[in-house]
């Protein structure tokens, strides 16, 4: 890890002073960051400059040229985009290669990288033109899938039980994927953590790890999984779709064909409002619309109930391994 | 703030368990026509659950369960002219919250987006079998929920929920924060009037809706959605929000059925706890 006391580069606008960096590792990119995210690995690669700085300073109210809003999100005629997560942070989003962060909180708190691993990581990848899904992202017998859904369809739970069967975690929760990369799409993994609620730590017998939020509704906790972790940029194989069904005693899976996995992929793409406010709807479609036509894709159908789906890690490594 | 143009929203406001998915069901049959009933499609287009958390986190491209209850109970004004309605410029909600204001002071459903507000209301008696048989609680418990000022559903800490947490108050405190405090000036239908006459009430339903159906219609929707139809429907596994286990949603579907379920002292209680709203509604 790579500590250096002060920033080596002022930026434009007001900055606050900085404690100290590091460089991490997220996506392959060099991440260096003023604000502690011991989610990320620490970065072991070459001597490039970082690929992303992050930074604290001043986050303005409104955005000078501001073009489009959302009741979270604005973006100006730069294309910078300014996110406000209320009593956490704001958040300046800009160039796809700076974050400042804007917060009261102390470093110890989990609330702010929570963000920053979350929406903060979606609006990077929209400004880099790469496509962040809203999955969670395996690598199971040699064949890398994302399992998709939203918040509550069981991302983490099922990507979980497949960690238990011999697979490795590409991402959790966000699925970052290089539609044009060279020889096919390639899914860029993110932290080796899950983020998980407490129910289903206690039912699949794993310890809590990093409590995430102070005045949760939901408690969730972190699992660190670095042993588990598969960090290299690795070709994608297959989306799945997550649909939990009331009536459901056991798995099965749907091949998804033609505009059926178009639309599928598009309703997972993560941050796509932001992506809209960016100007980057129709880039979206189309990437959706490629990735749609060159892999395989499933709708995934699970019993919606943790106490059965606990049971049924066998058969859904069993189900994960048959597809091709 | 930039917002699409606001669609006009019909609130179908009630207390659980005092009409509103028959309503809702009785709505979509008159909106569709008999011939397109489908009670497996019904509930899906007509009276959309506005606490259903995936809304939420559509509209304001967020992933609530992130958020506080807090955080996210001041998000809840928000999203209204965001929410996808499939095109439709009216949406009927369903809404079991009490009507109330954020910690911000916004209405959680603004009377400038508000077209229509049609709150059901029953026989607090009846309402407390019914209550006790859906949510698995003995009859004194639900008796003690109703008249729980802070109750709150879908708020436990420790665990996923497909929907946010809904406010209910007590069943007293409930009614007057729609009829009184919401300024919405709502029709208020009573469960027992549906019971004693269905094509009179949706009449009414329909005026305040602004919809020209016709007497056939509403005989049709009538028919479509009789007690026995929508239990043998249940049974035969159509209807989408069937309870967990093999307890049916659609019970008895009676007005006074409390008469032989409740205990005097629990009756007694009932009436202590809400009596004077009880009395304006005409059930005492």
């Amino acid at each position: 890890m790579t500590h250096t006391k002060g920033a080596s580069e002022q930026m434009a606008t007001g900055v606050s002073v900085i404690a100290g960096t590091s460089d991490h590792s997220l996506c392959g990119w060099r991440v260096r960051t003023e604000w502690p995210v011991p989610e990320l690995l620490p970065w072991s690669g070459d001597d490039r400059r970082p690929d992303i700085w992050i930074r604290m300073g001043q986050v303005p109210g409104e955005l000078d040229g501001t073009v489009r809003k959302h009741p979270l999100v604005q973006v100006n005629e730069r294309g910078w985009l300014r996110f406000t997560v209320r009593n956490v942070a704001d958040y300046l989003v800009r160039d796809g290669n700076e974050v400042v962060i804007d917060t009261a909180h102390s470093p110890d708190t989990a609330d702010v990288a929570l963000f920053l691993l979350g929406s903060v990581l979606g609006f990077l990848c929209h400004q880099r033109g790469l496509l962040p899904l809203h999955a969670s992202c395996v690598e199971y017998e040699g064949k890398v899938f994302a399992m998709a859904g939203h918040s509550g369809a069981g991302k983490s739970t099922l990507a979980a039980l497949l960690l238990a069967q011999g697979a490795r975690l590409l991402s959790d929760d966000v699925t970052v994927i290089d539609i044009r990369a060279e020889g096919g799409p390639l899914v860029l993994p993110t932290y080796p953590r899950q983020k998980m609620w407490r129910d289903t730590l206690d039912k699949l017998g794993i310890a809590p790890g990093r409590y995430l939020r102070n005045t949760v509704q939901l408690q969730k906790f972190d699992r660190k999984v670095t042993d588990l972790f598969q960090p290299a940029r690795t070709h994608l194989d297959g989306v799945c779709q997550i649909h939990l069904q009331l009536r459901e005693s056991g798995l099965r899976i749907e091949a998804l064909d033609g505009l059926p996995a178009v639309r599928m992929l598009y309703e997972n793409v993560y941050r796509r409002i932001a992506a809209g406010l960016l100007g980057r709807s129709d880039q979206v479609f189309a990437d959706c619309a490629l990735l749609g036509g060159q892999l395989a894709h499933h709708a995934l159908v699970v019993p919606n109930g943790l106490d059965t789906l606990a049971r049924h890690g066998d058969d859904l490594g069993r189900l994960m391994g048959g597809l091709r | 703030m930039m917002r699409a143009a606001p669609r006009e929203n019909v609130w179908l406001a009630s207390y659980p368990k005092s009409g509103n998915t028959w309503m809702r069901i009785a709505l979509g049959a008159l909106r569709d026509g008999e011939a397109a009933f489908d009670l497996a499609r019904m509930t899906n287009n007509i009276g959309i659950f506005l606490a259903m958390r995936h809304r939420l986190d559509m509209a304001l491209d967020i992933d609530s369960s992130d958020l506080s209850a807090e955080e996210v109970h001041l998000l809840r004004p928000k999203i209204y002219g965001l929410i996808d309605t499939q095109g439709r410029q009216t949406t009927i909600w369903k809404i079991h919250d009490c009507w109330m204001r954020t910690a911000d002071g916004e209405a959680l459903f603004p009377s400038d987006v508000t077209a229509a507000t049609i709150y059901l209301v029953r026989d607090p008696r009846d309402v407390a079998a019914s209550f006790a048989h859906h949510f698995e609680v003995d009859i004194d418990r639900a008796i003690d929920l109703m008249a729980d000022p802070a109750y709150r559903v879908a708020a436990k800490a420790n665990s996923a929920h497909f929907h946010l947490p809904q406010h209910y108050s007590t069943w007293r405190n409930h009614v007057l924060s729609w009829l009184d405090d919401s300024g919405h000036d709502p029709l208020t239908i009573r469960y027992e009037d549906m019971v004693a006459d269905l094509a009179s009430t949706l009449k009414r339903v329909c005026a305040t809706l602004g919809w020209s159906s016709s007497d056939a219609a509403i005989e049709a929707a009538v028919a479509a959605t009789r007690f026995d139809r929508l239990r043998a429907e249940e049974s035969a596994g159509k209807f989408p929000e069937s309870l967990r286990g093999d307890r049916p949603f659609f019970r008895r579907g009676i007005a006074g059925g409390w008469r032989d379920t409740l205990t005097p002292a629990q009756a007694t209680r009932i009436e202590r706890d809400h009596g004077d709203v009880m009395a304006r509604l005409g059930y005492l």
